[in-house]
């Protein structure tokens, strides 16, 4: 599908009628639309869906009030009525697609509305019955939002990386439909109706001889349990969607809080933080307290340390004194034999005059030396257990636990007081709402999501149990089939349903992990073409089709930056689109919004690869029109720019480019 | 051909010998050898977006059913 042209009348902040060209052509694949904020970017996406679907949802997929589309200006010169109009070539057709809703009176509520629809295949009008028809199997709602999405709404993807929840699970099951693995689940369910369609005529067909008789009874029972398991799973699925109901009827009512329920949730927040923190902090205290009990003397520390190093060489000096005294006094009492007698001391042979001379030359110096040297301090043995007593106390160990067990409580306490200072803010801006009672909502919508996880869980064990079932059945069939008198024709028409049922059953999950590792494939193409971190390798798919990146040492990247997240997420979309059973045009809101420069390049360079047809939506502080013009690489189309008149509900397409 | 068509109905013909391993009956197997599984296929992959169910079970009912009246009147002497 490529969008050609779309025409708005009275449609958002667009009054009159207001046309866009959207062509492109195969070396020219993107349109640019600049608008700032306000301006009305976000309507031409609504207006696109409601003129496919007759419908548009907001963030939280609700749908929104047509009413609410008619241009205020509009309204207020008595014109109700709005129209979209959409031209496009699908599969070599052309069509254009019509819708238009008014009223005879000022609208104030959907009711008051008269809608219609037209749609030309090739200049023929196609019939009002079949419109709906025609426009899904081109571009199925369920799908949409692969082709027409939010850039800021890209961060959904990432819960597809934690437990599955039911919004992960919503989210899993788009993904699933894209890449068309309904056509298999149906398909099964389609063929399991047929077979125990034919099963129950094949029965209600046999003779009723004894053994008929007992395989029909047998067979009877199995449908029995059968027809018991499908009513409690029927009574699951009736109590999920209750749930589900409730779920939606409180995600509503909290909604109405606004800004105050998430406020109140970051508030629970910082209480337990604070509440763990106190906890941190006293704990540290009581540490420092004992530490300072058991050590009074850390503060002596320096002088203590000091003291041991005086002691520590006074000990040591008096010790090579003594040694140097001992030395002397052995070698001038070695001499004293040998000098007098003039004898070696050795070998008693006699000693010639000069040695002997020199020998008592030697004798004087060596008792000149220890004349000298100082004399030997009395209290060696005082200073010895002075340093004795001083040691007990130089216990680094003590000392670096309390300056870590200070360190803690300052920061325990210092985070306390940020978290406190914090929480007055938004208990301040609290004032006036009813905390109790948001608190009490917020609990009762964990609760029916808890519920409803446990149903589901439920459902899986009897979804089990029904297709054990169903097993035995088929082979019970399979038996009563063999039997004389059986029908051959139904009996053949029982076995080609259950091997197809089977086949299908197996080619789901076959299918499935095809498509996962294929999707983790593309994924990492686009991923490693789109990044500006060079350690990132790939990313690595789960069971949810959720995304994680993984560096050069094959570390999963846990902590990754909301810029990375958004896209991851590119990478994710743009990997569907290669895979998907569906080719659309792309048309991407405010998709530039957390990222830098680097991965703005990247990504402009890559988008005329992702699609015949890119439409973008941006405002000036995501990409700077010079950036755009560059960085496509001469595959723009066409530019505008979203100008606003006189009121700020009139605004209009001013044309900037047109390259083809 | 759409990518993910071929490939869903890549994996089912692959599967298909597996499948005939378990099936006694041999009007049965013949069936599910020759184009069968291709036609519920083109049935599944378009129906797929369909709610209403009645119109793929009837169209795959009526395949079967021309399959079954083929193969016996060919299994006559």
């Amino acid at each position: 599908m490529i969008i050609r042209r779309l025409v708005l009348e009275n449609f958002g902040p667009y009054f009159g009628k207001h046309e866009l060209d959207l062509s492109v052509t195969p070396d020219h694949e993107v349109v640019l639309i600049y608008g700032e904020n306000m301006r009305g970017k976000t309507s031409i996406v609504n207006a696109i869906r409601w003129c496919l679907y007759g419908s548009t949802l907001d963030r939280y997929e609700r749908p929104i009030p047509q009413q609410r589309f008619i241009n205020y200006d509009a309204i207020n010169v008595g014109d109700y009525h709005m129209a979209v109009e959409i031209t496009f070539d699908h599969q070599d057709s052309h069509y254009e697609l019509e819708r238009r809703i008014q009223s005879s009176v000022k609208p104030t509520s959907d009711r008051d509305l008269k809608s219609s629809v037209n749609l030309k295949k090739d200049g023929y009008l196609v019939p009002g019955g079949d419109i709906t028809d025609v426009v899904y199997d081109i571009l199925h709602p369920d799908i949409a939002r692969f082709f027409l999405f939010d850039g800021e709404m890209l961060a959904q993807y990432e819960i597809l990386l934690g437990q599955p929840t039911i919004a992960s699970q919503k989210v899993r099951e788009s993904i699933e439909q894209i890449l068309g693995l309904p056509a298999l689940t149906k398909g099964k369910e389609d063929v399991e109706t047929l077979k125990k369609d034919a099963q129950r005529r094949q029965t209600k067909a046999l003779d009723v001889s004894k053994q008929h008789a007992a395989l029909t009874a047998k067979s009877q029972q199995l449908e029995a349990a059968l027809e018991g398991v499908k009513g409690d799973l029927d009574g699951l699925r009736n109590v999920y969607s209750k749930l589900q109901e409730e779920r939606d009827q409180l995600s509503d009512k909290l909604q109405g809080f606004g800004d105050a329920e998430a406020e109140i949730r970051e508030l629970d927040t910082l209480e337990a933080e604070i509440g763990k923190l106190t906890t941190e902090a006293e704990e540290a205290h009581a540490e420092c307290k004992k530490l300072i009990a058991e050590a009074w003397w850390i503060p002596a520390t320096p002088r203590i340390a000091a003291r041991l190093l005086e002691l520590n060489e006074a000990i040591e000096n008096q010790f090579s004194l003594r040694l140097r005294r001992e030395q002397l006094s052995a070698d001038i009492t070695r001499l004293a034999k040998s000098v007098p007698n003039r004898v070696c001391e050795f070998c008693g042979q006699p000693l010639a005059e000069a040695v002997a001379q020199h020998l008592e030359e030697r004798q004087k110096a060596l008792a000149a030396q220890l004349t000298a040297l100082p004399p030997l301090a009395t209290d060696v043995d005082t200073l010895i257990a002075e340093r004795r007593s001083l040691q007990a106390f130089a216990r680094e160990d003590l000392s670096v636990r309390l300056a870590e067990a200070e360190r803690r409580s300052v920061k325990a306490t210092v985070d306390q007081h940020k978290r406190e200072s914090k929480a007055d803010a938004i208990r301040t801006r609290l004032r006036g709402h009813d905390r109790a009672e948001i608190k009490a909502t917020q609990l009762q919508l964990e609760n029916a999501v808890r519920q409803m996880l446990k149903v589901e869980s439920d459902i899986a064990t009897k979804a089990r149990d029904e297709a054990d079932l169903n097993q035995q059945m088929a082979r019970l069939q399979q038996e009563i089939g063999r039997l004389p008198g059986a029908d051959k024709r139904i009996a053949v028409e029982a076995d080609v349903y259950s091997a197809l049922e089977r086949l299908l059953e197996l080619g789901i999950d076959e299918y499935r992990d095809r498509l996962r590792l294929e999707v983790e494939a593309e994924a990492t193409g686009i991923f490693r073409e789109l990044t500006t971190e060079p350690r990132y390798e790939k990313l690595e798919i789960n069971e949810q089709y959720g995304l994680r990146i993984v560096d050069d040492l094959g570390r999963t990247i846990v902590d990754k930056s909301a810029g990375a997240e958004q896209i991851v997420a590119l990478a994710l979309i743009g990997a569907l689109n290669r895979c998907a059973t569906k080719e659309g045009p792309i048309v991407m809101d405010t998709p530039f919004g957390r990222l830098d420069r680097g991965h703005r390049e990247k990504i402009l360079r890559f988008l005329p690869t992702l699609h015949t047809q890119v439409i973008l939506l941006v405002q000036s502080g995501e990409l700077e029109p010079t950036e755009a013009a560059a960085y496509l690489d001469g595959g723009l189309a066409r530019e505008y720019r979203i100008s606003r008149d006189e009121s700020p509900t009139r605004s209009r397409f001013d044309p900037v480019r047109k390259v083809q | 051909m759409e990518r993910s068509k071929d490939a869903a109905k890549t994996v089912l013909e692959a599967l298909v010998p597996n499948i005939l391993a378990g099936v006694s009956n041999e009007v049965a197997a013949e069936i599910l050898k020759g184009e069968i599984v291709a036609e519920v296929f083109e049935v599944a992959w378009s129906c797929r977006f369909e709610d209403d169910r009645r119109n793929a079970q009837r169209r795959i009912r009526q395949l079967i059913a021309d399959a079954i009246k083929t193969r016996q009147i060919e299994a006559l002497p």
